[in-house]
C-alpha cells in the first residue's frame, strides 16, 4: 500500500462528465426539448406564407432568427437549470455519488465533470438548435435573393458568423447559469429547490442593469450606501452582456471583439462560480 | 475483548507491531437537526483499530453509527472531533482511497451501462493502466462469477447480481482494503453465502475486510474480529474465537443412546466429579437445508435435461 | 446519541460565497465597464416618465426572448392591420417597438401604415374619397402623416444613423405631405423639406447612392436647380460605374462591393445625363461645365 498523492486529474474529471453526458442524453426530458425546440425552429418556416410586403426578405429573415434564437433561448435556459440539478442530484439521490466519491477522486473533480457533463449536452442541444437554424436562413437567403436580387441592399442579410456567435454567446451564457445552479446544487436538499433558485438567479441576472443603474443613482447621494448597493449589484453576472442579437443584420454588424470579451466575462465567471461550487461541496455529507 | 468503558481511550493495534488498516482515534460525529443549531451525535468517541490482513466485522442495531463510521473511513463525511487514518493516511485526503475498494448497501449503479462498462469506468476512475484495463475487467468479472451476463444492462440485474457487480467494482483497482457495507442484505442465502466464501477468498488473498451486517451468524463465520456499536458507542470489541468460544465447556456428538446407557454414562461421569448438563438433539441450522435441497435441485434438473 | 448547540456553517459557507463574488464583480470592472458602456450607448437614455421606454427596459428580464415577443406583437398589429382596425394596429406597433426597438423593420413599416394606410382607412369611413370634401381628406392625410413622422422621430433615438428613416420622412414629406398642402407655397415647402430630408440620409453610413439623385430631383422640381446641380456635381465621382469599380468608397470598408444591381440603381449615366440638362438650365456654357 502507498500513499502516493493524487493529483487533480483532467482524465478522471472527462470521465465524469462523459459519464454524466451519457446518463442526459438517455433522459426523456432532453429528447423533448429537442423535438420540442426543432419543430418551433421548423415552424418558424410559416413566416414564408405571410405577407412583409415589398421589402419582406429583410424582416422574414429577422423573425426566424427572432423565433429560432428565442427558442434556442428559453428552452436552453430550462434544459440548463433542470438537467443540471437532475444530474448532479441523481448521483446524491440514488447513491452513485456515494461509490465514485469512495473512489481516489476529488470533489472539484465531481464538481468540473458534472459540468462539463451538463454543459456539453447543452452545447449538443445548442449546435442542433444553430445548425437548425443556420440552415433555414441559408435557405430562405437563397430563395429571397432568386425572387429579388436587391432584397439585402440595405442589410438585413444574416450571415452564418453572426449565428455562430450569438448562438455561442448563449452557450457561454448557459455555462454560467450551470455552474450557479451547481453552486446551488452543493448545498441545497433538494432537486427542486436548486431548479428554483436557478431560474429565481436567471432572472436576477437579467436584471443586473437595473442595479446597476440604480446604485449609480444612490452614489450620487450617499457615497457609503453607493457602495453597499454596487457590492450587492456585482454579486451576480449581468446577463445583458450576451444579448448582442440586436446587431445582426444591421449596418453595424457583429462587433468580434465585444463578443470575445464577453466570452472571456463569461469563462472567468464559469471558474469563478466553479471554485465556489467546490469550496461549498468539499464539506458536504455524502 | 474491550468493553464500553475501555472503548473511551485511543485503542492501540491489537497486538503489537502488527500493521493497523484502519485507525479511528477519538472520532465523534454530529449532524445538525433542524434550524436552531441542534445537533444529533451519530458516533460518540469511537476508538477503534482494524489489523490488516483480517475480516473485521462492524455489528450494531440500525442507527448505532455503522454506516457513518463506514463514511468516515471513507473520506465522504468529516468527524466533528478525532482522526481518522486509513493505513496511516488521514481520511479526509484523497490519497488515502488508493487503495481501499468499497460496496455501498444497496448499490444503485448507473443502469444504462452494462456490467463490464461499468466496472470498465470505476477502473478508470481508479487509474487502472489503459493496457491492462480490458484484461483487469475481464478478471473481476470472472472472480465474481459475472462473466456471462457483462454484456447485460446493470438495470437488468438481480439483487445477487448488483451485490457482485459491485463487489467487482470495488475490487477492480485490486485494493488492499475492502469495505463492504452490509453486503448481504436483501440477498438469497445461496447468493448469501458466496458472498460469505468471496470474503474468505478476500482474506486469503491478504487482503483487510472492514464488513457490516445484520446477519450476525454469517459474521460469526468469516470475521476475525468484531466490534459493537450502540447509539454511537462502541460497546464490545474483541476476536470472535474469544468471544464466542466458551472454553470451560464441550459439546460431544454422538449417536441417539438408549435411556440406559445415558443413565450409565452420568454414573461414569458422576464417579469423576462432572455432570452431564444437557442432553439435547443436534438441528441442522436452516440455510445448511435451504443450500443442500437447492444444490439437490440442481443436480436432479442436470440429470434430467438433453 | 447527544444534542449540543453550535452556529451553522453553511453561514460561513454563504458569507464566503457572497464576499468572493463580490470581490469577483470588483476584480472584472475592467473588462465589464466597458462592455456595459458600448451596449448603453447603442440605446438612448430612458426618458423619466415615459411608459414606452419604462417597458423596453423591463423587458430586459427577457433577454433574447424579447425579440421573439416583439415579433408576436407586430405580426398581430399586421392581422389587425388586414382588417382596418385602427386603434388596434397603432397600439400593436407602439407596444411592439417599446418592447423591441432595435428592429428598423417595426418603425419604418408601422409608419407607412401609419401616414399612408391609414388616411385611406378614416376616409373610407367617413364616406369614401368621392364623398368626403377634399379639405377634409387633406386634413386627415396631414393627421396621418404627422402621426407617422412622429413615429420616426421616435426611431431616430434608437436609430440616430440609419438613412432608411430618413427617407422614409422624406417620402412622407413628398408623397403624402406635399398633396395636402393647402397651397402652392406650402407644397413648395414640402418638396425643399423632403429634399432636405434626403440630403440628411445620404449623409448617413451605408446610405444608398440614389439619395442624393432623389434630392436633386425634388430641388429640381422645386426650383433649386443651382442646390440640384451642386448635389450631383459632388455626387457623381463617387457613384460606381461597375461592380468592380475601386473608386468606389462612400459605404463603410466592411459592407461588401455593391452588386450589378446596386449600380443599376446608382445609374451613373443617368446622373450624367441629368447634370449635362441642369447645366443647360443654368446656362452653363458647353465645356465650362461639369469635366468627370
Amino acid at each position: 500500500m502507498n500513499s502516493m498523492a493524487v493529483p487533480f486529474s483532467f482524465a478522471r474529471t472527462s470521465l465524469i462528465a462523459g459519464n454524466t453526458f451519457l446518463e442526459a442524453v438517455r433522459q426523456r426530458l432532453f429528447l423533448f426539448l429537442v423535438l420540442l425546440a426543432v419543430a418551433l425552429v421548423a415552424g418558424a418556416r410559416f413566416f414564408h406564407e405571410f405577407d412583409f410586403g415589398p421589402d419582406g426578405g429583410v424582416p422574414e429573415l429577422k423573425f426566424l432568427f427572432d423565433f429560432g434564437l428565442g427558442a434556442l433561448i428559453f428552452f436552453g435556459s430550462t434544459l440548463t437549470i433542470t438537467a443540471t440539478a437532475q444530474l448532479f442530484f441523481s448521483e446524491i439521490e440514488n447513491r452513485t455519488a456515494l461509490t465514485l466519491l469512495a473512489k481516489p477522486v476529488w470533489r472539484a473533480e465531481f464538481v468540473f465533470g458534472k459540468f462539463l457533463g451538463a454543459w456539453a449536452v447543452v452545447g449538443v442541444f445548442c449546435a442542433l438548435l444553430t445548425g437548425l437554424l443556420a440552415v433555414l436562413l441559408w435557405f430562405r437567403t437563397g430563395a429571397i435573393l432568386a425572387a429579388n436580387p436587391g432584397a439585402f441592399l440595405h442589410g438585413g442579410r444574416i450571415g452564418l458568423g453572426d449565428i455562430a456567435i450569438v448562438c455561442g454567446l448563449q452557450w457561454l451564457k448557459f455555462g454560467v447559469l450551470a455552474m450557479m445552479t451547481l453552486l446551488v446544487s452543493s448545498f441545497s436538499g433538494t432537486n427542486l429547490f436548486s431548479v428554483v433558485m436557478g431560474f429565481f438567479v436567471l432572472v436576477i441576472c437579467h436584471l443586473q442593469a437595473f442595479a446597476h443603474q440604480a446604485y449609480t443613482r444612490v452614489e450620487a447621494s450617499s457615497v457609503a450606501l453607493g457602495l453597499m448597493i454596487e457590492t450587492l449589484a456585482r454579486v451576480f453576472p449581468d446577463f445583458q452582456f450576451f444579448n448582442l442579437a440586436d446587431k445582426v443584420g444591421t449596418e453595424a454588424g457583429l462587433d468580434a471583439g465585444l463578443a470575445l470579451r464577453v466570452a472571456a466575462y463569461a469563462l472567468a465567471y464559469i471558474l469563478v462560480f466553479g471554485f465556489l461550487a467546490v469550496f461549498s461541496f468539499r464539506r458536504r455529507e455524502i | 475483548m474491550t468493553t464500553a468503558a475501555e472503548a473511551s481511550v485511543p485503542a492501540a493495534a491489537p497486538s503489537s507491531g502488527a500493521p493497523v488498516a484502519i485507525d479511528l482515534c477519538g472520532v465523534t460525529k454530529d449532524f445538525p437537526v433542524g434550524l436552531r443549531g441542534l445537533k444529533l451525535r451519530a458516533v460518540d468517541n469511537l476508538s477503534l483499530a482494524v489489523p490488516a490482513g483480517q475480516v473485521f466485522g462492524l455489528l450494531g442495531p440500525n442507527g448505532s453509527g455503522k454506516s457513518t463510521t463506514i463514511k468516515i473511513v471513507l473520506g465522504l463525511l468529516e468527524p466533528t472531533a478525532g482522526t481518522c487514518r486509513v493505513v496511516g493516511v488521514p481520511s479526509a485526503q484523497v490519497e488515502s482511497r488508493r487503495n481501499v475498494g468499497y460496496l455501498p448497501e444497496a448499490p444503485y449503479f448507473y443502469r444504462y451501462l452494462s456490467g463490464a462498462e461499468l466496472v470498465r469506468f470505476y477502473a478508470r476512475v481508479c487509474g487502472v493502466p489503459r493496457q491492462r484495463l480490458d484484461a483487469r475487467v475481464r478478471e473481476v468479472l470472472d472472480w465474481v462469477g459475472l462473466t456471462g451476463a457483462a454484456a447485460r444492462r446493470v438495470g437488468t440485474y438481480s439483487k445477487g447480481m448488483l451485490q457482485r457487480v459491485g463487489l467487482a467494482q470495488a475490487l477492480v483497482h485490486d485494493p488492499r482494503l475492502v469495505i463492504l457495507d452490509e453486503p448481504t442484505a436483501g440477498v438469497d442465502p445461496a447468493g448469501s453465502a458466496e458472498i460469505s466464501s468471496m470474503i474468505l477468498r478476500l482474506k486469503s488473498e491478504g487482503r483487510t475486510v472492514l464488513i457490516t451486517s445484520h446477519l450476525l451468524a454469517q459474521i460469526e463465520d468469516v470475521c476475525d474480529r468484531i466490534a459493537i456499536l450502540d447509539r454511537g458507542r462502541l460497546i464490545l470489541e474483541g476476536a470472535v474465537a474469544e468471544l464466542v468460544g466458551r472454553r470451560d465447556r464441550q459439546a460431544l456428538i454422538v449417536e441417539a443412546l438408549p435411556p440406559g446407557e445415558l443413565a450409565e454414562l452420568r454414573v461414569w461421569l458422576a464417579a469423576r466429579g462432572r455432570a452431564l448438563e444437557s442432553v439435547e438433539q443436534p438441528r441442522a441450522r436452516l440455510d445448511e437445508i435451504f443450500l443442500r435441497e437447492v444444490a439437490r435441485a440442481g443436480d436432479g434438473r442436470k440429470e434430467a435435461g438433453p | 446519541m447527544k444534542f449540543s448547540l453550535t452556529l451553522p456553517r453553511s453561514f460561513r459557507t454563504g458569507t464566503v460565497v457572497v464576499a468572493v463574488l463580490a470581490a469577483t464583480g470588483w476584480a472584472l470592472r475592467p473588462l465589464a465597464e466597458p462592455i456595459r458602456e458600448e451596449l448603453r450607448s447603442a440605446e438612448p437614455a430612458p426618458r423619466l416618465g415615459s411608459l414606452s421606454d419604462a417597458l423596453g427596459q423591463g423587458m430586459n428580464v427577457l433577454g433574447g426572448l424579447r425579440a421573439m415577443l416583439a415579433d408576436f406583437i407586430y405580426l398581430k398589429a399586421c392581422l389587425d392591420w388586414e382588417d382596418t382596425r385602427l386603434d388596434q394596429t397603432i397600439a400593436g406597433l407602439r407596444l411592439a417597438t417599446a418592447v423591441d426597438p432595435s428592429s428598423l423593420y417595426f418603425w419604418l413599416n408601422g409608419a407607412s401604415m401609419m401616414a399612408l394606410d391609414m388616411s385611406n382607412w378614416r376616409v373610407d369611413a367617413e364616406g369614401g374619397a368621392y364623398k368626403v370634401p377634399k379639405a377634409r381628406q387633406r386634413q386627415i392625410d396631414r393627421e396621418q402623416a404627422a402621426l407617422g413622422l412622429a413615429f420616426l422621430e421616435e426611431a431616430r433615438r434608437f436609430h440616430p444613423r440609419a438613412p432608411t428613416i430618413y427617407e422614409k420622412m422624406a417620402f412622407i414629406h413628398h408623397i403624402r405631405l406635399r398633396p395636402a398642402a393647402e397651397d402652392e407655397a406650402g407644397a413648395n415647402a414640402e418638396l425643399l423639406r423632403a429634399a432636405e430630408l434626403y440630403h440628411l440620409a445620404s449623409t448617413q453610413p451605408g446610405a444608398p447612392f440614389y439619395d442624393v439623385r432623389l434630392q436633386a430631383s425634388l430641388l429640381k422640381e422645386a426650383g433649386h436647380f443651382r442646390e440640384a446641380y451642386d448635389a450631383l456635381v459632388k455626387i457623381y465621382p463617387t457613384l460606381p460605374k461597375a461592380p468592380d469599380d475601386p473608386g468606389y468608397a462612400r459605404r463603410p470598408i466592411k459592407n461588401p462591393p455593391p452588386s450589378e444591381n446596386e449600380v443599376m440603381a446608382a445609374q451613373a449615366g443617368d446622373v450624367f445625363g441629368r447634370i449635362r440638362d441642369l447645366e443647360k438650365q443654368l446656362g452653363i456654357a458647353p465645356g465650362q461645365g461639369f469635366q468627370p
